[in-house]
């Protein structure tokens, strides 16, 4: 790509996608008799200040209950919403400094995979023409040449026997190749995979994580991929992070994070998901209930009122911090650490 | 004491074509046992549980076999005799039923409704019970006032739950009962499922695609492909001991958290097609195994007493097992 005045920095080496303090409020819809009032309106924390960089050719694993701000937070790193704090920088330059061209770029270069491989596709679209949307929003040039090597790279092959098909004529494992090529068809270097194989049978999840995985290392992607389930964040992320109300909890090396979790949300989130192991009976589950709603967050640790291990301390806010290991840095927002460790 | 007994059973839905979406599956289930049954989707996994249940879509039809309920066979009864057995005896969680509440009427009424209908109990006695049967599934009782909408998902999945228990039946039936849950969530459901099974000495059927479910949840297990049982048996028997080309393809497409980290395999191609009559081994078309012997007939070989396997074994067992854990055998489109 020509490096012109206006283009992203390219040669950029350092983390494709960093963000620092991100947050994303959404105003909560209140009655019309307290804003008659003048009564404050409250918020929504979906994303409550969120530090994370991804570098190229990484894979970070994003894990947390259902309404944990997940979704959001990866819509947010693509563009797809507004951002209410914080920054986002993409190639080392500000979303918020960047140019109309630069921002064109980054639209370009940024794409998201989503959960359900048959409400994402138009079913009045052939492949062909959904692939090629996306060429044309971006008036790219070459455009049935881009389309083949898409479902090439999706393994969707020969192309000519799927670029002439409806949604109905294909089966699940094969719509989700072609939510990934038309996410591929603009060759981005960033991509959200948002539980894409969670409405997948598991003889083909296999094959489209293997994919993802791949395809992540031959284009020297970055990508966060989402899931609450961490046998399949352990399939596909070098690097996770724990979430939990629109914080990161806890942040590691993937292999490290699962033999030893570190934060008790972390811990609990392991400890639900079943083993394909008969010896393993269902054992009485580590966390009660759900999450509060993110509005009204109690003061300290987020996680306090649901914690087993929640003790004077925890009234105060944990930071994110580090400890270096021989993997690679592994940090913990909890004051309890130690203390459950040796218990 | 033997509960429930399918026998040879066969479903089909008429239409154009027709689709014969059970074909001939056996299995029997003990009383206060789990058994799960698994597949991927359109296996016929839903349609089995639907015919022990008595509550096929209209257009389907038991063209085969018998269902045998606690010695009553219950194959061909009339609606109204159906009917008394249908919740008092045995219950149904159906798949996403969670979604099936309805939006104007507050939760009482709807647990109400599901009492009254079978039993002739005043409003107290039921409104008593609502309460009663929420706790039950870990829910706070003053929540029988809300709509469904002011519930989550796992809340909504609950009062489900509370409703199926509503009349104390034999047999529950729980139709992917977590899928659409996140696993903490599902860890607390499928707990409090298990407690209530240990109190209330109910026997269940536990259908999903998810053999980790099956493995920390189930007694027995039945494998599904293409309408028609695999292989069945023992729960620990089939973990530690498959035989059948599918379940260990299964097994080994399952990724877990425990012990190592391996790579995983998948199953190339796609299930048969329902409305085709089929000769031989649904499988076989996506079997690396397959020999030819496979496309007419399926024996059933029984390698320990109550494991069956519904398969020629076209190679040794021990070689299917340890090559069907490596992604070339389900690659490579040379057949044995
Ligand atoms: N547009 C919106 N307006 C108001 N609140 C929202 C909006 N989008 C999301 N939220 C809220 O933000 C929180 C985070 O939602 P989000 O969808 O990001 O969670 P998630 O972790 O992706 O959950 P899931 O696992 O169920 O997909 C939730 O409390 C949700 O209700
Ligand atoms: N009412 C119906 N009329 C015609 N065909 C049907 C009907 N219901 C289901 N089928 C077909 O019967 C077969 C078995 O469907 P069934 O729902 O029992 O599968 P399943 O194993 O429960 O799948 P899933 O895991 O997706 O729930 C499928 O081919 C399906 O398309
Ligand atoms: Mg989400
Ligand atoms: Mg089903």
């Amino acid at each position: 790509m020509a490096i012109t005045e206006q283009s992203l920095n390219w040669d950029y080496d350092g983390p494709i996608m960093e963000v620092t303090g991100l947050e994303k409020h959404f105003p909560q819809s209140t009655g019309i008799i307290h804003q008659l009032i003048g009564g404050e309106t409250s918020h929504v924390k979906a994303v409550d200040g969120v530090d994370m960089a991804i570098e190229s050719g990484e894979t970070m694993g994003l894990v947390g209950e259902s309404g944990c701000g997940k979704s959001t937070l990866g819509e947010v790193l693509i563009g797809l919403q507004e951002p209410t704090g914080g920054s986002i920088k993409f190639l080392g330059t500000e979303l918020d400094s960047m140019s109309d061209s630069q921002r064109k770029e980054f639209r370009r270069n940024v794409q998201m995979i989503f959960q359900d491989p048959y409400e994402s596709l138009n079913p009045r679209f052939s492949v062909e023409q959904w692939i090629r949307e996306p060429l044309e929003v971006h008036d790219m040039d070459n455009q049935d040449e881009r389309i083949y090597e898409a479902l090439e790279r999706a393994e969707l092959t020969p192309p000519e026997n799927y670029i002439g098909e409806h949604p109905h004529e294909l089966s699940g494992g094969e719509r989700q190749r072609v939510s990934i090529a038309r996410a591929l068809v603009l060759e981005p270097k960033f991509i959200v995979a948002d539980e894409p194989v969670s409405m997948l049978d598991v003889s083909v999840r296999a094959s489209i994580l293997n994919l993802l995985r791949d395809l992540v290392d031959d284009l020297d992607m970055g990508a966060l991929y989402i899931s609450h389930d961490l046998s399949l964040i352990r399939q596909m992320c070098d690097r996770t992070s724990v979430m939990y109300l629109g914080k990161v909890v806890e942040r590691g090396p993937t292999e490290q994070l699962i033999k030893g979790p570190k934060h008790p949300y972390a811990r609990a989130l392991l400890d639900a998901v079943p083993v394909p192991n008969p010896d393993h009976n269902i054992s009485e589950p580590q966390l009660e209930g759900e999450p509060p709603d993110p509005v009204e967050l109690p003061e300290g640790c987020n996680f306090r009122p649901r914690c087993p291990f929640a003790a004077e301390e925890c009234f105060e806010e944990p930071g994110l911090d580090a400890f270096q290991t021989a993997d690679g840095e592994h940090a913990a927002a909890c004051w309890r650490v130690e203390t459950v460790d040796n218990m | 004491m033997t509960l429930l007994e399918v026998n040879d059973l066969h479903v089909t839905y008429a239409g154009d074509p027709d689709v014969e979406a059970v074909r001939g599956v056996s299995f029997t289930l003990e009383e206060g046992e789990t058994l799960g049954i698994v597949g991927e989707s359109g296996c016929g996994k839903t349609t089995l549980a639907q015919a022990i249940m008595g509550a096929l879509p209209d257009n389907g039809r038991i063209t085969g076999g018998e269902i045998i309920f606690d010695g009553q066979d219950i194959t061909h009864l009339s609606n109204r005799e159906r009917r008394e057995i249908r919740w008092e005896r045995m219950s149904m969680i159906s798949q996403s039923a969670m979604n099936s509440l309805d939006p104007v009427y507050r939760v009482k009424d709807q647990i109400k409704e599901a009492i009254q209908e079978h039993r002739d109990v005043s409003d107290a006695k039921s409104y008593e019970r609502a309460r009663e049967l929420m706790e039950l599934v870990g829910l706070d009782p003053d929540r029988v006032e809300d709509y469904p909408h002011q519930l989550s998902g796992g809340m909504r999945q609950r009062v489900i739950i509370a409703m199926s228990l509503a009349l104390d039946p034999d047999l529950i039936i729980a139709d992917e009962p977590t899928t659409a849950l996140d696993v903490i969530i599902q860890e607390q459901i499928l707990y409090r499922i298990k407690e209530l099974q240990r109190e209330l000495g109910n026997s269940m059927v536990m259908v999903t695609h998810d053999i980790s479910v099956v493995a920390e949840t189930c007694d027995s297990m039945v494998v599904m492909y293409g309408g028609e049982l695999m292989e069945s048996g023992n729960v620990d028997e089939i973990f530690n001991n498959a035989h059948h080309p599918y379940t260990l393809g299964l097994q080994n497409a399952f990724p877990s958290v425990e012990g190592e980290k391996r790579d995983l395999t998948s199953i190339p191609g796609s299930p048969p097609d329902l409305s085709e009559p089929l000769e031989g081994c649904p499988f076989a078309s996506r079997c690396p195994f397959a020999a030819p012997e496979c496309e007419e007939t399926v024996p059933v070989q029984e390698p320990v007493d109550g494991h069956r396997v519904r398969c020629h074994e076209p190679v040794p067992f021990e070689q299917i097992r340890d090559r069907s854990g490596e992604d070339e055998t389900w690659l490579s489109q040379n057949k044995v």
